[in-house]
């Protein structure tokens, strides 16, 4: 199995070549499906700090793979340098060979893509980054002044927030910014501001804030890019196995595979599925020819790469999606009418009004867009910045409960429901909702 | 150059067993903080231990600030959707991949626990109350196989792997084979362990439950009554297999009945409490010494008693006091039942005894807070 892998690396690696896509070195870990359930519930990173919530993401995988809810993922990818991926033993050679170059297109995409060629843990330390944090936390554990129950609520309240800190970045602040509490009002970066200006945290309880911090920013460009990434990592694959001669047994294997990659899944939006469809949209209009795989306009080509390297998804998708692809994606919005939802916005109609609520929800945009506003004496007062999508309330009591836990002092939110503006205060633990 | 390597077993299945059992931990306490919601929600009472019970588990979300439902989304369809179609929303698939799942109710994990889990995991802290100063133990209990010398015959896991080397090792020095020749071993090398029952002694202890099933117990009334005992009785075989234990149905006559008549006799009639505590000391006198006995009488009625009868229940109740361990009495009174009826609990208040307890049930919910009250006392 190895060797024949081996062999059809290097006709993958010659097309890579010739379409002129850097690479990392790429290192493929074979697995069975036990050991990727494992690795799915770590995102691929097994040397990362314990924490219960991969023992739940592990059972959930695992449950809903034993009842067939969901299949497990072919490939596995890690952004680092060397490229970890993992491939399942269990599958057929078709389907490795469409794997592995599937991987490297991913391994392109980490390499040029400016959310990751920006981003402050380099590819090449990641692995080494995961580890230290795991060393450091399996200290504190071990600490019996400190303990598993303390690092626990800590971790679990900085999860809460892991996804609100410095996710551009593009956009430098100057050094005496940073120092100040005022101008450091109006800062979506949660983590790190209670980390430098909760007054009673123990250093160690910061330097959590901070691992967890570090780790999200570790995670937030596949966020950013999950559109574009997957469906770059679908044309490359699509290119490549077309140029490789395949046998016509072969051939038609990867055909089915690659259809069912993607598949659109009825209402929700299929990542690889609207990648693909924009770059080889996109491909056409540059080329002026149909998409063929086997005999590319290099040219062409090279300006798809070019995205790539500059765009993330909610860009990516302002800038380049049409109607006429939204159409073929059979994209359409849907919001509710009573207690039903019903289908609102379609193409070509209103495509405007689609394309802005899609780029809305995708990347970071996934993400409800919290500021801290001031801090009142010991008050931290924090806004939702509304966009017309309402916080789903009972959770976000629940995430101020856990911002409590870190700030120690009460702490408010600003945001709407309905059409009213209130306040939610956690103080004491306990929550309190008045009008505005 | 690609490197291709394969993964071991061992390389990461180490690394989850850790956060995996955490997790376990995590979702057993969170069913532990939340029994008495489970017990009361559901109808568990006389099911049979391998029924499954499903339990939303709230506390082990992980929390993170995301967006309601309200607002509008963009999806793939068919192509031939129209506008204002009502388009079914599918709230109930995870997302899967590296993008958290913005759906709240993915997050929900619904667990399935047998019965017989559940009951464990709610006696896991409570215990009867020991009086070690009854040293005296007559019970024995197994407690599994102790080996006890050497077979010919036994079964393979038995096979005594060393002894039956040694055996081949003297036959062949006794048949004078140079030990560099092949030399099989033989049917007659083979030795077996041989394996014993252990018996250990236990503390003696014996349960006393007394139930009113007078006519003035509704049905109500004795659905409370028969899920106190259930509990109880679940309980003491769950963590005293040697224990034992007496049922005793009482109206204006007690008699100890079978496990079976005392879960699903109805009777009726009038009510003498007194003569459930004459029985219970009779059965004490014959049968259980209370020097070498822990004795643990429970007793589950309306308190709807016969006005004469009450001075006696008073007296026999002290008496008993006196020789058992532990003395329980619940009042059931559910809602409704009518609070200007004859009270125990008023009466009982008259006993000083400190391994008396009392304890009033209105509802399910009360059923295991007062379960656990009556098994966390220290007796003094």
């Amino acid at each position: 199995m190895l060797e024949e892998l081996q062999i059809w690396d290097e006709k993958i690696l010659k097309v890579v070549e010739q379409l002129g896509l850097e690479i990392y070195e790429q290192e493929f870990l074979l697995t069975n499906h036990n050991q990727m359930i494992s690795y799915i519930a770590y995102s691929g990173i097994p040397s990362r700090y314990t924490h219960w919530s991969f023992g739940k993401a592990y059972e959930r995988t695992k449950t809903l793979y034993k009842f067939g809810v969901m299949g497990l993922p072919y490939e596995m990818v890690i952004n680092s340098d060397p490229c970890l991926a993992y491939l399942m033993k269990d599958n057929s050679l078709t389907l490795q060979v469409l794997t592995m170059a599937h991987v490297y297109g991913h391994n392109n995409f980490f390499k040029k893509n400016i959310c990751f060629v920006s981003s402050p843990i380099k590819a090449s330390n990641a692995l080494m980054m995961f580890k230290s944090h795991s060393r450091f936390v399996r200290k504190l554990i071990e600490d019996p002044s400190i303990g598993l129950d303390r690092v626990e609520a800590i971790l679990d309240a900085a999860h809460a927030l892991r996804f609100h800190c410095s996710n551009n970045f593009l956009i430098r602040k100057k050094p005496e910014e940073e120092g100040n509490l005022f101008s450091l009002s109006l800062n979506e970066n949660l983590l790190s501001f209670i980390a430098k200006h909760g007054r009673n945290l123990e250093s160690w309880e910061q330097v959590l804030l901070e691992i967890v911090e570090k780790e999200s920013i570790y995670f937030i460009p596949q966020i950013e890019t999950k559109i574009m990434n997957e469906g770059w990592a679908s044309l490359i694959h699509y290119v490549v196995l077309n140029n490789l001669n395949l046998p016509a047994g072969m051939h038609f294997e990867f055909l089915v595979n690659h259809s069912k990659v993607l598949q659109p899944t009825f209402g929700s939006v299929n990542p690889y599925h609207v990648g693909f469809v924009v770059f080889t949209s996109l491909y056409e209009e540059f080329s002026g020819t149909q998409f063929d795989p086997s005999s590319l306009d290099l040219s062409a080509f090279e300006k798809l790469k070019q995205i790539v390297e500059s765009e993330r998804d909610q860009s990516f998708l302002r800038r380049f999606l049409t109607s006429e692809m939204a159409e073929k994606l059979n994209l359409f919005s849907h919001s509710k009418k009573g207690k039903n939802r019903v289908v609102s916005n379609l193409p070509p109609k209103d495509f405007e009004k689609l394309k802005q609520v899609l780029v809305s929800q995708v990347g970071m945009g996934s993400m409800p867009k919290i500021i801290v506003r001031s801090v009142n004496e010991t008050t931290l007062n924090l806004e939702h910045i509304f966009d017309g999508r309402e916080l789903q309330t009972d959770w976000s009591e629940q995430v101020l409960r856990h911002i409590y836990t870190l700030w120690r002092n009460p702490v408010s939110l600003v945001t709407f429901l309905g059409d009213k503006k209130v306040r939610i205060i956690c103080k004491n633990q306990e929550i309190k909702i008045e009008k505005i | 150059m690609t490197i291709f390597r394969e993964v071991a077993e061992e390389d990461i299945s180490d690394v989850t067993a850790r956060d995996r059992r955490r997790h376990i931990e995590k979702v057993k306490q969170s069913i532990r903080d939340n029994i008495a919601d489970i017990i009361a929600e559901e109808s568990i009472i006389g099911e049979s231990k391998d029924k499954l019970v499903k339990i939303p588990i709230r506390s082990i979300k992980e929390y993170r600030f995301i967006f309601g439902q309200n607002h509008e989304k963009v999806a793939q369809g068919s192509g031939k959707e129209q506008i204002g179609d009502i388009f079914e929303q599918s709230d109930d698939i995870e997302n899967v991949g590296d993008q958290p799942g913005d759906q709240p109710g993915a997050d929900m994990i619904e667990t399935e626990i047998t019965l017989e889990e559940l009951l464990e995991i709610m006696f896991d802290d409570l215990n009867l109350p020991f009086d070690e100063r009854k040293k005296l133990k007559q019970l024995l209990s197994q407690k599994g196989l102790k080996r006890s010398g050497h077979r010919r015959k036994g079964i393979r896991p038995r096979l005594d792997k060393k002894l039956t080397a040694k055996l081949r090792i003297k036959r062949r020095v006794a048949s004078g084979v140079a030990s560099n020749d092949d030399f099989p071993f033989h049917d007659r090398d083979l030795r077996y362990y041989f394996v014993k029952p252990k018996f250990r002694e236990s503390v003696n202890a014996v349960v006393i439950c007394i139930m009113d099933t007078s006519g003035s117990m509704s049905s109500n009334k004795k659905y409370l009554a028969r899920s106190f005992y259930f509990l109880l009785y679940n309980f003491i075989r769950a963590k005293y297999q040697e224990a034992q234990i007496v049922f005793i149905a009482h109206h204006t006559e007690a008699k100890e009945v079978s496990e079976k008549e005392f879960f699903h006799k109805v009777e009726s009639g009038g009510t003498y409490i007194s003569s459930g505590y004459m029985k219970a000391l009779e059965i004490i006198q014959e049968r259980y010494h209370p020097d070498n006995w822990n004795i643990y009488v429970f007793h589950c009625s309306d308190g709807d008693n016969y006005y004469s009868d009450n001075e006696k229940a008073l007296s026999l109740a002290e008496e008993l006091c006196k020789s058992v361990t532990l003395f329980g009495y619940g009042e059931i009174k559910p809602y409704g039942a009518g609070y200007y009826s004859d009270s125990m609990l008023e009466l009982f208040k008259a006993i000083k005894y400190p391994n008396f307890f009392c304890a009033l049930i209105e509802k399910k919910e009360d059923l295991y807070p007062t379960l656990k009250q009556f098994l966390s006392k220290e007796v003094a």
